[in-house]
């Protein structure tokens, strides 16, 4: 996993379209690690913070609140694992970010439980995400969706909002 | 968990792997070793999710070796998927592998 972060670092650099930077990844994963396999959600915002572009790697997709609404999960067009085939090209889906929108992105760790289907897990995690403050929002979630329960995976929850206009509550 | 979860038969040019009921972190590197020492005997192989009920990512990854062996070795990968469809296609893995509704659907598939 380290060497894969450094790599994608690498490739982030090179160009700012996600796909090409997935592909670079996957070649170079396939070549020297073959076998492997990963999922990868990339995300590049506009420097105008009004859009951010999405490709998925495998990965389940972002959950996305707008201010005063309830939370969906993001239509991103899903892409291939990382490893699983070559040649791949993921489709890169932007989504528009107005000003208090939160964004969740997550592992699988955080909603896959034994007992529940998939969909539920999404459901739930949907129903925990609000459009406030990501400290806040990420306290909600664990305690929603983890709680005290010891995990049975790993989790990584990264959570960020675009600052709401001036004239909004914070 | 035992052998008795992981029923492999033949049917003809098919051999088919029958998944156990739930698959996760626990038990996907023995689903991975199970698939991989299923792929290149037959033609064909049908992987019989039917009566799985529950598959994470870790399974998901566990379905894709087996699928990457068999594209190597030249042997044709079905994947049976109802009630666990949803995962491969969140995560784009039925743009990968064939996947059929039924057990017999995927016999009656012809030869890809």
């Amino acid at each position: 996993m380290g060497r894969m972060r450094s790599a994608l670092r690498a490739y982030a650099l090179e160009t700012a379209n996600p796909a090409e930077v997935l592909a670079r990844l996957d070649a170079k994963m396939q070549h020297f690690e073959p076998g492997a396999l990963a999922t990868v959600q990339y995300a590049v915002f506009d420097p105008s913070l009004d859009r951010v572009h999405v490709c998925s790697a495998g990965h389940y997709p972002p959950v996305v609140a707008f201010p005063g609404r309830p939370a969906q999960l993001a239509d991103v067009a899903p892409g291939l694992l990382i490893g699983a085939a070559r040649g791949v090209r993921r489709p890169v889906t932007t989504l528009e970010i107005t000003p208090g929108t939160l964004m969740c992105f997550y592992t699988d760790g955080l909603i896959e439980r034994r007992d529940q289907t998939i969909d539920d897990g999404l459901d739930r995690l949907c129903q925990a995400v609000t459009a406030q403050p990501p400290d806040a929002a990420c306290a909600a979630v664990m305690g929603a969706l983890v709680g005290n329960q010891p995990a049975s995976d790993d989790i990584a929850v990264l959570m960020f909002r675009r600052s709401p206009a001036d004239n909004e509550e914070p | 968990m035992t052998a008795e979860d992981y029923k492999l038969r033949r049917a003809g040019l098919h051999a088919i792997l029958t998944m156990p009921a739930e698959i996760d972190l626990t038990n996907a590197d023995q689903v991975r070793q199970e698939l991989l020492a299923a792929v290149g005997h037959d033609p064909v192989l049908i992987v019989d999710m039917t009566g799985t009920t529950f598959c994470d990512s870790a399974g998901v990854q566990a379905v894709i070796a087996g699928y990457r062996l068999a594209e190597a070795t030249g042997t044709e990968f079905r994947l049976v998927a109802a009630g666990v469809l949803r995962i491969f296609t969140v995560v784009g893995a039925d743009q990968l592998i064939p996947v059929y509704p039924t057990l017999e659907a995927a016999l009656a598939a012809p030869a890809g």
